[in-house]
């Protein structure tokens, strides 16, 4: 692999790749090909290819001009955070399956995965107040009100449903992945047309 | 709020990502207050005037009704 056929790729075609070989493993360890902590590692190192998604999506910043000093640290964060994140969900897991944890040390455990999640929300304050941009920081806040209203407006439809048993339980977890969709789906909305080019063509 | 940076520009031959570099902002922010989809600060908006060396009155321009 050159950096130019590096290069090259869009973030869809690492996103897809990153997807494709989480499936491929699951699917690997749901058949009993390969062992739990063997599925826990290979899945840890399909966290390398976050780099490579996050330099291909700043090259596409930078050419849309929606680029700033504070997007690039948002973007080491998020990426360390997210490596973090699962290393620490896998070392988790692996050690209640297989080693049984309880008491104080899995209090302890539980951590793992949790703080990087506090680490995200951290970067995505510290981006916010960060942010020279006006524009850029108007729509970070708008997408997190985005992400905000579909965590609070999901998490109490469900909640009521699930007091009438109406659906299954959903683990409290779900609250950051649902937030960073809101969150992704607003800044689409808020975004779209922006990178066109000027009426001008100039 | 209606603006002028369109016209401005282009009397002086700049692009987006040249009148962005000037203003220190991201292009995308210039296309959002050109377009109206953005109302700048009012420190924005003064740094924009003093890059075309105008007023503020000059460049933006109150809705009608």
């Amino acid at each position: 692999m050159s950096d130019t056929w590096i290069s090259r790729r869009g973030p869809g075609f690492w996103i897809g790749a990153i997807i494709g070989l989480m499936a491929a493993i699951a699917g690997l360890a749901a058949s009993d090909a390969i062992n739990g902590p063997t599925a826990i590692i290979l899945m840890a190192s399909t966290g390398g290819l976050l780099y490579p998604l996050m330099r291909s999506g700043e090259r596409c910043e930078e050419r849309s001009g929606t680029s700033s000093p504070a997007v690039r640290r948002y973007n080491r964060g998020m990426l360390a955070a997210s490596l973090a994140y699962i290393l620490g969900m896998g070392i988790a897991v692996w050690l209640t399956d297989a080693l049984g944890m309880e008491g104080t040390v899995l209090w302890v455990i539980a951590f793992l995965p949790i703080l990087p999640i506090f680490a995200m929300i951290w970067v995505m304050a510290r981006y916010i107040a960060d942010e020279q941009d006006e524009y850029l920081r108007h729509l970070a806040v708008m997408s997190n009100m985005g992400g905000l209203a579909l965590v609070l407006g999901l998490a109490s439809l469900w909640g009521f449903f699930e007091e009438f048993a109406l659906v299954p339980h959903a683990p409290g977890w779900f609250s950051v992945p649902v937030w960073a969709l809101g969150m992704g789906l607003t800044r689409w909305w808020l975004a779209r047309g922006d990178n066109a080019p000027a009426e001008d063509g100039v | 709020m209606n603006n002028r940076l369109r016209v401005l520009r282009a009397e002086r031959k700049w692009s987006q990502q040249d009148l962005a570099d000037r203003l220190e902002v991201s292009r995308q922010s210039v296309n959002a207050i050109e377009t109206g989809k953005y109302d700048p600060s009012l420190p924005l908006a003064f740094r924009i005037a003093d890059v075309f060396g105008l007023t503020i009155e000059e460049i933006f321009l109150r809705d009608e009704g």
